[in-house]
């Protein structure tokens, strides 16, 4: 009796402190709504899920590079460099400082889509391809397109008719609607862009589980040297899962265009940090082999709740720093505790 | 007679050890910390981040 008693209370302690993370961000947020009432809004929440969204896309594609133990810091530079292309060729024929004076019919939305997301599958298949046959380190290579892609986007921005470097603006509203729009339930505008984040979700989680693609990356990102003895094609599928990455940032950017409605040089600047934190708040080992999708999500929509709440009750911007670096430091903790238990 | 030495060197090497998990948190294996003291460690991540957010709210 007494050593069951030990048990359960063994099993509860336990079931707290790898939870622990989200305890705290709940304690914070039920403080935050208990500080300011106003903030329990169904608008704030839909708010949150909206800015959640296309960070939460870039975080899927970047949650398969962490879970074969690498990871990309040139996410927020290439979404920077998709995004400006993308808003060079959706601006409107009527605005007079447009990219490309000699456009006078707003072209088909699927061609800066996909020139979106063959941008970002560039440069995500040349992170890959140094990761996976050059053995460079991902944080090294990564490292080096962030800096390309950060240069070939002032350098486009550059390009303007007037020679400035302003900020890419003025849209077509096809493209807005589309992007950025909404659709109404009742008196509850829904963003269709949370959709699209919801969809991104749900393909992520078929290639995850139900895929061979899926199962080799958990064996790759555990260990490479058994996958490879077991028959897995490491490289190819190191390539695969940043082949996947890129499309997924390359759609981000497509959406994040249109959510900024102004594409500068600093656009996507430390973006990568964000979906990093919200991999690793949501779960994703940064020693492989370890995640899910549903946590990527969590992870994503918990981080913007904490960024939306701190903001909200108007904290010291360099304290809001300080708890979010605090928050990726638990995550990782609470990782390496969760390692040392099944050990 | 050097060679097979070698061979069976190179062989015990790759062996994985008795109870280790092949497939999972490889870049953990060679951590040499207790759970009580990661405990420790959390405890004050978590004091830290309360105490952070606190002082957020009280210097507004």
């Amino acid at each position: 009796m007494e050593i069951e008693k030990r048990v359960g209370n063994k099993n509860i302690g336990e079931f707290l402190i790898n939870n622990a993370l989200y305890f705290i961000l709940g304690a914070i947020l039920v403080t935050v709504v208990s500080i300011k009432p106003s903030f329990a809004t169904l608008t704030n929440f839909i708010n949150i899920i909206k800015q959640a969204s296309t960070k939460g896309i870039l975080a899927l594609g970047c949650a398969g590079l962490i879970v074969i133990a690498g990871t990309d810091l040139s996410i927020g530079r290439v979404l920077g460099l998709s995004a400006a292309v993308t808003a060079s060729l959706v601006q409107s024929v009527t605005y007079a400082s447009r990219m490309y004076p000699q456009m006078t019919q707003q072209i088909n939305l699927l061609i800066p889509l996909f020139l979106s997301i063959a941008i970002a599958v560039i440069f995500s298949l040349i992170n890959g391809f140094g990761v996976a046959k050059l053995h460079l380190h991902a944080f090294i290579v990564s490292l080096g397109t962030q800096l390309i892609a950060y240069g070939l986007t002032c350098i486009y921005i550059e390009m303007q008719p007037s020679g400035s470097a302003q900020a890419l603006s003025t849209f077509n509203d096809n493209f807005l609607n589309k992007a950025a729009g909404s659709f109404s339930i009742g008196n509850v505008k829904i963003p269709y862009v949370m959709i699209y984040f919801l969809i991104c979700a749900f393909i992520m989680h078929i290639i995850w589980n139900k895929t061979k693609l899926g199962k080799d990356m958990f064996a790759v990102g555990g260990n490479p040297e058994a996958a490879k003895v077991s028959g897995v094609n490491v490289v190819k599928t190191i390539m695969l899962v940043y082949l996947v990455a890129g499309i997924y940032y390359g759609l981000a950017a497509f959406l994040e265009a249109a959510r900024v409605q102004s594409v500068g040089a600093n656009t996507g600047i430390n973006y990568e940090l964000d979906a990093i934190s919200a991999c690793v708040i949501g779960g994703v080992s940064f020693s492989g082999g370890v995640g899910t999708v549903i946590g990527v999500v969590i992870g994503s929509i918990i981080l913007q709740a904490i960024n939306y709440s701190l903001y909200f009750l108007s904290i010291n911007a360099y304290l809001q720093y300080i708890i979010k670096g605090l928050i990726i430091i638990i995550a990782v903790a609470i990782d390496v505790r969760k390692y040392l238990e099944k050990r | 007679m050097k060679n097979k030495n070698l061979q069976n060197t190179d062989h015990k090497e790759q062996s994985i050890p008795e109870g280790r998990k092949p497939f999972r948190y490889r870049q953990y294996d060679k951590l040499d910390i207790s759970i009580v003291t990661m405990d420790k460690i959390i405890t004050v991540l978590v004091v830290l981040l309360l105490a952070a957010f606190a002082l957020g709210i009280v210097l507004k």
